[in-house]
């Protein structure tokens, strides 16, 4: 039988403390869509409440110094499932359609390899339309229910901004769905009862869950009173706050059901957001600027809340400041598991880090580029961050912006001139890391394709879909 | 006299004073376990104390005395704690369920020993989430901790061990017992995470119990007709809710190379042959209930064993006479009475829990003690061994009277149960009150409003429940009065 071993453990104790094949443990990824740094309790917030992630980041490790270096959400889900810089397969910007590699195994390939069950649910939006979360490699993923199709008397009685979002979409709801007994339900609230069922059901095999809701991307206007109205939040951005006020209801279930079937202790949670905040729904990056939309150039567009919680194994309540990325997540749920961790990955194994083993930044140097010809030009971005600075311009052709995030979070003041040697080191190390990326991909031009499952319930590959 | 030789006369006699109280005031080692059935401790007789004895446990009671009900005030793992830690029931403490973070910043026995003098340490399982307070010295798993290999937290530094949970918890405890300033009295907690399932046995056991069959209990296939509705939705069935980790056909400890050698080769092959003959209905429950079975009480053995290292070192150490050991467990356990594993209920099997005292030149060698005792008194007679004075929100009563042979004629006559965690394994919120002969248990949760009356007497497994029968209206009504005296004595909330 094939044995597998936590080299950690086994450093400490000089004994080898391996998990049995039919023994390893759990992990359960959440990654919400345009959630802002400074949009949920432990990060500072404090007009809308989040026990439950509260809770989470009491049992666990929050991260202050979390990226993701490629926004927005498509190379954002890329770069994760990948555990690379999007830039290593060709993704430079939202480049939709672009393929995820085959070469090499995505994250929901490798754990099914593992042996472990692989569920998702919610948002996909990665790679191409052939490429849906079953054919790269999830065993399990739940249908996308139906949207509640509202009456004319509703739109009509609908406020304004409401009223014209809903009329572009022909009368059809984006967060409320309809469940299997026909009763109207909080598309995220529906996702939430999705991981419920799928723990308790594959509550006796090593299983790996990945949740990306829709939420709490735009538009935010149809959020309940039910969810508001439990918020101190402004007109402007009560919509957003109730949207993340049911994220962190789930977040509620999800430990709960854990704690109930005494499996938080072998189940890692990782809780991320796909990028910064939007600051058109009233999300915010505080203490950090920028975030979705106009602020692409800024730290709050890249900087994400990103908690670790495995108690036992990871220490509780300390905060971890050191700088990690997106793609760390698969290394680090590799050597957890006691896999080996695929050659093609950029990240590290972040336990050492998180535990207090290892100090200062997982990464030393992280990067940014975005130069892709057909995206949006303010998404843009040339960038890098080392120690305490981010050294930035928009364009190749512009001059460097340096900004020293710790005196100068709002990054007011470019003190590009006054260093110019950290200046020019920065930018030669990205220069250099430029240098080993993979050209810019093509899109294919592939029409059809279901890539996402409809309907109620759970759909599943068949063995012989399964690659290995 | 000269300073010097008043400085010394005055530390001889100061050292005289705390040699003396040292003496006076009496250790306490409390031994508590987790989901230990009465029926898988020997000294309380049934049918499997022949088979499995536990002759170190038994020798506590055989040198003290055995208390025959002992009832919880809610059978689950941290509202029990909570229940022993505060003298209070679970509404007052807060620890209503296993959910919550226990509030360790209210009054508890610990707390008070530590004023009082008393060295205090935990050891082993604590599962209240929240960091112990009013202990010098604290070891405790994480959760519910593993049966092999464990971490322990210690004194807020997380710790690896290698080795039986069971094994280290007793070798930690005896560690910190060799430490302890002997001038000091002490009160340890040594507390094992077994016999709660999934019941790993340690490696020495694997072959305990292995060519014999056990006894199935006459109710393993019952169908709960003659009760409310409220059991028959239970989700801890022999038959169908075990689960493979419960089996052994899943393991959840992480092993040493050797220790899974040794665990594997003796499960593997028994569950490929269990595979291949393709059991269903009744002949798989019955294989589900020998394999249980057997690595409960293989677990208990390893309790029991480990009882003994600490009577032994109690001997060895001379402090016996000078040391109250009170032996307890959370809560009792279903062994498959009803077709059931877990507790919750209040039904006799998961209400009673096993209590054993031996207090030297106090207790009696071999007495029995019928009252009806609970989990909400060990607070106070913690307190009331020490002479500490208890304060007066607790809700107990000391048990000292009692150990003196002496049964007070103001004893309760009756007991309040009240069960928080809605859906556990099935089971709903109720509450309920028992004068150990009847007993009036009410099941009130989302959409079940029920009653159920026994006579404990004439049915002691609780199979027909007599609410509504006309015979019995007077004494229904009768603890319904009592019930409700009970909940405003208690403070329940309505």
């Amino acid at each position: 039988m094939k044995r597998t071993v936590l080299p950690l453990l086994a450093l400490l104790l000089c004994v080898k403390i391996g998990w049995a094949e039919n023994s390893k443990p759990n992990v359960v990824l959440i990654y919400i869509d345009d959630l802002g740094y400074g949009d949920i309790g432990v990060y500072g917030c404090k007009d809308i409440p989040t026990p439950n992630l509260d809770r989470l980041a009491a049992e666990g490790v929050q991260c202050t110094t979390s990226y993701i270096t490629n926004p927005p959400c498509c190379p954002s889900r890329c770069a994760l499932i990948m555990g690379q810089y999007g830039q290593r397969f060709g993704k430079y910007g939202m480049s939709r359609g672009l393929p995820i590699p085959e070469d090499r195994p995505n994250l929901a390939r490798f754990m099914t390899d593992q042996g472990y069950v692989t569920g998702q649910i919610g948002k996909w939006d990665i790679g191409t339309r052939a490429q849906g979360p079953l054919s790269v490699g999830f065993t399990k993923v739940a249908r996308k229910p139906p949207v509640k199709e509202y009456s004319a008397e509703e739109i009509a009685a609908m406020p304004n901004n409401l009223r014209k979002q809903i009329e572009k979409k022909g009368g059809k709801s984006k967060f409320f769905c309809i469940n299997e007994k026909g009763e109207e339900q909080w598309l995220t609230d529906y996702d939430g009862d999705r991981m419920v069922e799928f723990i308790e059901e594959h509550q006796e095999e090593p299983f790996f869950l990945y949740w990306s809701p829709e939420a709490v991307h735009s538009f935010n206007l149809e959020a309940p009173k039910s969810l508001t109205s439990r918020t101190t939040a402004k007109p402007s951005r009560i919509k957003l706050a109730g949207a993340i006020v049911s994220v962190d209801d789930q977040v509620g279930k999800l430990i709960d059901t854990l704690e109930k079937l005494e499996l938080r202790e072998r189940t890692l949670v990782i809780f991320s957001s796909d990028n910064g905040a939007n600051g058109s729904e009233g999300g915010t990056s505080t203490p950090y600027t920028g975030g979705k939309g106009s602020g692409t150039q800024k730290e709050g567009w890249v900087r994400v809340p990103t908690i670790f919680s495995l108690p036992g194994t990871l220490p509780e309540g300390q905060p971890y400041h050191g700088m990690i990325a997106n793609f760390d997540f698969y290394s680090t749920i590799a050597t957890y598991i006691g896999a080996e961790v695929p050659k093609h990955c950029d990240g590290v194994d972040l336990f050492p880090w998180l535990k207090g083993e290892n100090s200062g930044d997982a990464h030393k140097y992280l990067f940014w580029l975005n130069n892709e010809p057909g995206d949006a030009e303010r998404r843009h971005l040339i960038a890098a961050r080392w120690k305490d600075w981010r050294l930035y311009k928009k364009y190749e052709k512009d001059q460097w912006q340096l900004f020293n995030l710790k005196s100068d979070p709002r990054e007011e003041n470019n003190v590009a001139s006054e260093n110019p040697d950290i200046a020019k080191k920065m930018a030669t190390k990205h220069a250099t890391w430029v240098e080993s990326l993979s050209p810019l991909g093509e899109i294919p031009n592939i029409k059809g394709g279901v890539t996402v499952p409809e309907g109620h319930g759970w759909a599943t590959s068949s063995p012989s879909d399964k690659k290995s | 006299m000269h300073l010097s030789q008043r400085l010394t006369a005055f530390l001889l006699f100061a050292t005289l004073i705390s040699t003396v109280s040292a003496k006076e005031r009496l250790n306490i080692l409390f031994i508590f376990t987790d989901d230990h059935a009465l029926k898988a401790l020997s000294a309380y007789g049934g049918p499997l104390a022949e088979l499995a004895p536990t002759p170190h446990l038994d020798r506590i009671a055989k040198e003290g005395m055995l208390f025959e009900h002992c009832l919880v005030t809610n059978s689950i793992c941290a509202p029990s704690r909570a229940v022993v830690l505060t003298g209070k029931y679970s509404h007052l403490n807060g620890q209503l369920t296993n959910k919550q973070r226990f509030d360790g910043s209210q009054q508890t026995a610990p707390k008070l020993l530590q004023d009082a003098g008393y060295q205090t340490a935990i050891v082993g399982k604590w599962h209240l989430k929240s960091e112990p307070t009013g202990f010098d010295h604290f070891e405790v798993l994480k959760g519910q901790g593993q049966y092999y290999n464990p971490m322990l937290i210690t004194n807020g530094k997380n710790v690896n061990h290698v080795g039986y949970t069971t094994d280290i918890i007793t070798d930690q405890s005896l560690k910190w017992l060799e430490q302890r300033d002997p001038d000091k009295p002490f009160f340890l907690m040594s507390q094992h995470k077994a016999p709660h399932g999934r019941w790993e046995p340690a490696l020495r056991h694997l072959n305990e119990f292995e060519d014999i069959e056990i006894p199935e209990p006459p109710t393993l296939f019952l169908d709960y007709s003659g009760r409310s509705p409220a059991s028959a939705g239970h989700e801890m069935g022999i038959a169908d809710h075990m689960g493979p980790s419960r089996l052994m056909l899943r393991y959840s400890s992480s092993f040493t190379d050797e220790q899974f050698e040794a665990f594997d080769g003796h499960f593997r092959p028994r569950n490929e042959a269990m595979a291949k003959m393709n059991l269903t209905g009744k002949e798989r429950t019955r294989w589900n209930y020998q394999r249980y079975i057997k690595n409960y009480l293989r677990c208990v053995k390893a309790v029991d064993e480990n009882v003994g290292r600490l009577l032994a070192y109690l001997d060895e150490e001379g402090i016996a006479e000078n040391t109250v050991v009170i032996y307890s467990s959370d809560q009792g356990f279903w062994l498959g009475e009803h077709g059931w594993f877990d507790k919750r209920w209040m039904y006799e099997n998961s209400l009673h829990t096993p209590l054993l005292v031996r207090w030297p030149g106090v207790t009696s060698p071999g007495a029995k003690n019928a009252n009806l005792v609970s989990n909400i008194d060990f607070a106070q007679t913690f307190l009331d061994i020490a002479g500490v004075a208890d304060p007066k929100e607790m809700q107990g009563r000391s048990l000292t009277p009692l150990f003196r042979g002496k049964s007070p004629s103001d004893w309760r006559k009756s007991h309040y149960y009240h069960y928080y965690e809605s859906g556990g394994h099935g089971v709903p919120i109720h509450f309920g009150v028992t004068d150990g002969r009847y007993k009036l248990i009410r099941f009130l949760d989302k959409d079940l409003d029920a009653w159920e009356f026994f006579d404990l007497k004439k049915d002691p497994m609780e199979m027909q429940s007599l609410y509504g029968d006309s015979e019995f209206e007077k004494k229904i009504g009768k603890l319904k009065g009592e019930l409700k005296r009970l909940r405003e004595k208690y403070q329940v909330a309505d």
